[in-house]
């Protein structure tokens, strides 16, 4: 996504242009789905959600300030509305500044000597299904930075604009969120 | 040189380390075969995440956000709230002039061409006693602007009946034309 013509659409915009919203909406969608669907894993909620993005970034538009990236404001957004649903359902939520309960132990190289390796087994595709399925396994502040940086591509620094952390942190929690995934994939039969 | 660490692994597969950490690592892996396992491993399932494919997307959601955002409102045409808003500015023309002139409305308008007024006369006649009434309650209130009223009655008195009606229907005209500008660039995300 291209930042100088999203913030050419946001003045047009602001300018009372509906078509340059729409286009807006039409240029996130699709990337917001795939990180809201993946955190509800409800297929309307996360819909619903979505429009709530675009209806609550419409209408604070005008706070938008142009020295920040306009996709990283859309997916904070998305990421306060996704934590609310947690709250409100009382799923746990672990903030990412804090040490989770097997730090250190996820960082240190773990290689069977003897098992075959578990990825070798699979194919790429099927792999990414096996992935999918495992996200509803690890702690939802480690799998909403998985898939910013897998599946929307997002890069560390993005990623640490939106949760306001340093950069370190950030991929140290995205390396660990992979090693979960890792032994998850690893466990299964 | 010990096994590599799981951050270095993800470092070095990201191209997140310095060239001599870079060159430390391709060292190791060259003679660590446990190392280059793990690698791959990795290397493998960051490419496999990397392609998760993209959830199903309605294709009405684009029309079905913008609908929400902007609804469709029940509104009154804008020509019509424009007429009235025109009216409106009128009717208080009308009360300056009166307040400001040496005669009441009622003088004026009979002055004015009767069949031009002839099917709103009765109307007109009940407005113009309603405006008598409030005009004697604005000029108790508003005697300081005497000076400003004796200048308008000179003016207007230059004109005929004709030159006054005249004069109304041309601001009626301004002002249906000034709100219907207004109203439409007034109007955030109306325009496409």
């Amino acid at each position: 996504m291209n930042e100088e013509k999203d913030k050419t659409l946001v003045k047009r915009t602001l300018r009372g242009n509906k078509k340059a919203f729409e286009m807006i909406v039409r240029n996130y969608q699709q990337p917001l789905l795939n990180y809201i669907g993946r955190m509800v894993r409800e297929r309307e909620l996360a819909l619903d959600f979505t429009q709530e993005v675009f209806i609550k970034a419409y209408a604070s538009l005008r706070s938008f300030e142009p020295q920040y990236k306009f996709s990283t404001w859309l997916f904070k957004i998305a990421s306060n509305l996704v934590i609310d649903h947690w709250r409100k359902k009382k799923i746990p939520t672990v903030s990412i500044s804090e040490p989770l309960a097997d730090d250190g132990a996820g960082l240190t190289l773990d290689i069977p000597d003897e098992k075959p390796s578990v990825v070798r087994k699979m194919e790429l595709a099927e792999l990414g299904k096996r992935i999918e399925q495992t996200l509803d396994q690890i702690p939802t502040a480690l799998r909403e930075l998985f898939v910013w940086r897998h599946v929307n591509g997002l890069s560390y620094e993005e990623i640490a604009e939106i949760k306001n952390l340093p950069v370190g942190t950030i991929k140290n929690r995205v390396y660990q969120a992979k090693e979960m995934i890792r032994r998850l994939l690893e466990a299964e039969p | 040189m010990s096994c590599l660490k799981i951050a270095d692994l993800y470092g070095y597969l990201e191209g997140e380390l310095s060239p001599a950490e870079m060159e430390n690592i391709e060292g190791h892996l060259d003679s660590c075969q446990k190392c280059r396992e793990a690698l791959a491993e990795r290397r493998l399932l960051s490419e496999a995440a990397s392609r998760l494919p993209d959830l199903e997307m309605p294709a009405d959601f684009t029309e079905r956000v913008m609908a929400a955002i902007i609804p469709a409102r029940r509104r009154l045409p804008v020509w019509l709230v424009a007429t009235v808003a025109g009216l409106s500015s009128l009717m208080f023309l009308i009360l300056v002039a009166v307040i400001s002139g040496e005669e009441n409305l009622l003088t004026l308008l009979a002055r004015l061409n009767h069949s031009f007024w002839g099917y709103a006369k009765n109307a007109l006649v009940l407005g113009a006693k309603l405006l008598t009434l409030l005009s004697l309650t604005g000029k108790v209130l508003i005697s300081f602007t005497q000076p400003i009223f004796r200048g308008l009655s000179v003016l207007t008195s230059l004109l005929g009946p004709g030159g006054q009606a005249f004069l109304m229907i041309f601001t009626l005209v301004v002002f249906i034309i000034l709100f219907y500008f207004l109203s439409k660039k007034l109007m955030m995300g109306e325009k496409t």
